[in-house]
């Protein structure tokens, strides 16, 4: 699925979070969009899905402009999952990855064959099968994570977009969040993550998308990323290369 | 369905049943139509009176309950009622100048009390939308805030009415506002209170999903594809027009749509698939139980033949539970 940004702006209680941001995501790209917080990181995410209204300019999916479509139809096409999750822990595990299906199902039927698969698939890629009935209130911090990304993948989209999905999780969390994300990907759909951790997008490949006040800074293949003095400048913070002796490189804040 | 929650399904309705036959068994002020059957006239105060306040307060516990819970999906809120947003301080306000500026009874020969209090919530409905609209294009919070501030203008309001009033108009109007069933004659008011009642109850269940998204978080409904604005909306208007056709023709009964959700909650969990039908299936089961102590309670203790308000009694009992549910309820169904 093919996302396109046109000169998106967007006002947020009456200051521009994002000016004239031209951006384009090809169908089963990977993408991190990266930044300084307060870069617009979220914002450009949730405009990009109608979330927030656009002061200018407009985003196009797979060539319709997103204000012609249907939120509905807009859930049949891009899954995602918000950074916070403020809502009810009452639910049980299987109730919040089914929640998923929402765009699929009629108000007033009940699941089909093809929403139980999708959420037995979901269920699977994020091994919840023993926490079904579990309420989420219930789970760790990582668990809980898995559950919100489990039911976004029972959206059964062609892009799924995530906003900090490893944000506050243990390193076994983030390796399992990992997984789930490059399995996803490598099934040729896009992918669309918002991030801190800079670990991440070597992870997951594709390209990077770096903002600052608003503007895109760079958008660049992840390769761009070992470079210190580019970060130190988006940043305002120095960074170290680092090369392992198997010869992978990564990017540590140098302090 | 599980046959745990078949089950339950089964026990609720039992229980609502029995509830019922309570009611017609143990009567009034300690004596029941039944006792009395086959005498003349019996027939016509069973038709007119007790059946007709049964079936009153089945529908209005199950329409509160419902309504309760639309609004704690709608606030995330397991403390938001169907007066949360003053749709009662309106109906409130409607009667009480009904009955302290036209005096209550009739008006050409037609009931003034209830038709006004259903314009007082209607107004106020109305008013909060539009004030929540006009503000920030009807968010959760503006329109909690303009529900709450118009309910403290209304409350303000019947205050000064009551200040200014003549003492028997009094009596009528703190009477309406303790909320009751005993004005329930004939199946008029029961059949105009499910004109409002039914469609509204409709979307309920039309909308459950989206009430089930709205409580994990508005960010998260919206990236399902729950079109937020239009979910609010119709959430808002069938939850206000519920309680707005049973306030009408009862008072604010307090308390149901508070203490019903909360405990089918920790019974049937929080999808409402399975959580509204147990609220209405608990909500007729648990008023018509108020009303039944309601109107014995005085004659029990004190031999007297006056009925206490029912909404007096369900703020008692709904009170002393909801502090035992707090006190006694694990933590393993957290609320937030």
């Amino acid at each position: 699925m093919a996302i396109e940004a046109r000169g998106l702006t967007v006002v947020r209680i009456g200051r521009t979070v994002l000016r004239d941001v031209d951006l384009r995501i090809d169908d089963g790209e990977r993408v991190c969009i990266i930044g300084p917080n307060g870069a617009g990181k979220s914002t450009l995410m949730a405009a990009l899905l109608g979330l927030l209204p656009a002061e200018r300019g407009e985003v196009r999916l797979d060539g319709e402009p997103l204000a012609r479509l249907g939120r509905r139809e807009i859930g049949r096409r891009v899954a995602y999952m918000p950074q916070v999750h403020e809502g009810h822990q009452g639910f049980t595990v299987g109730e919040v990855v089914e929640s998923g299906r929402y765009a699929h199902v009629h108000p007033l039927a009940g699941l089909g064959e093809a929403d139980r698969q999708a959420v037995g698939r979901a269920v699977e890629a994020c091994r919840l099968g023993d926490l079904l009935d579990r309420p989420v209130g219930t789970l760790s911090g990582g668990e809980r994570q898995k559950v919100w990304l489990a039911a976004a993948l029972a959206q059964d989209t062609p892009a799924l977009f995530l906003d900090e999905p490893t944000a506050a999780l243990d390193p076994r969390h983030q390796a399992d969040l990992i997984g789930i994300m490059r399995r996803y990907a490598a099934a040729g759909r896009t992918l669309v993550v918002v991030c801190h951790d800079l670990n991440l997008p070597p992870a997951i490949g594709g390209r990077v998308v770096a903002l600052r006040d608003g503007a895109i800074a760079f958008d660049a293949p992840v390769e761009r990323l070992f470079d210190p003095a580019g970060l130190a400048a988006l940043y305002e913070a120095p960074f170290v290369l680092h090369r392992g002796p198997d010869g992978r490189r990564s990017v540590h804040l140098d302090v | 369905m599980p046959e745990s929650r078949t089950v339950t399904y089964l026990l609720l309705a039992v229980a609502c049943l029995a509830a019922a036959a309570a009611s017609l068994g143990v009567g009034t002020c300690g004596e029941s139509i039944l006792v009395r059957w086959g005498e003349p006239g019996s027939l016509h105060t069973f038709t007119r009176l007790t059946l007709p306040r049964l079936v009153m307060g089945m529908v209005v516990g199950a329409a509160l309950s419902v309504a309760g819970t639309m609004f704690q999906a709608l606030f995330r809120n397991p403390l938001a009622c169907p007066y949360t947003l003053g749709v009662s301080s309106g109906a409130s306000l409607g009667a009480c100048v009904a009955i302290l500026v036209f005096g209550g009874g009739l008006w050409h020969g037609w009931p003034v009390v209830g038709p006004a209090a259903l314009i007082g919530a209607l107004v106020c409905m109305v008013t909060v939308y539009a004030i929540a609209r006009l503000r920030s294009g009807c968010t959760t919070g503006t329109l909690l805030l303009a529900g709450i501030s118009i309910g403290f203008v209304c409350s303000a309001v019947i205050v000064l009415l009551l200040f200014l009033a003549r003492t028997h108009n009094l009596r009528q109007a703190l009477m309406w506002m303790m909320g009751s069933l005993d004005d329930v004659v004939g199946f008029d008011g029961v059949l105009e209170s499910l004109i409002m009642i039914v469609p509204a109850a409709g979307v309920a269940a039309w909308l459950h999903r989206d009430l089930d998204l709205l409580m994990m978080g508005e960010a998260v409904a919206a990236g399902r594809g729950v079109d937020l604005v239009a979910a609010r909306r119709l959430v808002y208007v069938a939850a206000s027009l519920m309680t707005a056709g049973v306030v009408a023709r009862c008072g604010p009964i307090g308390f149901v749509g508070l203490i019903v959700p909360h405990a089918m909650r920790s019974l049937v969990g929080s999808s409402h698939r399975l959580l509204i039908p147990a609220c209405a299936l608990a909500g007729a089961t648990f008023l018509p139980l108020c009303d039944l102590l309601a109107r014995n309670a005085m004659w029990w203790l004190r031999q007297e033949s006056r009925e206490l308000p029912v909404g007096v009694l369900t703020s008692l009992v709904g009170g002393a539970f909801f502090l035992y549910l707090l006190l006694t309820r694990r933590g393993d169904r957290p609320m937030l």
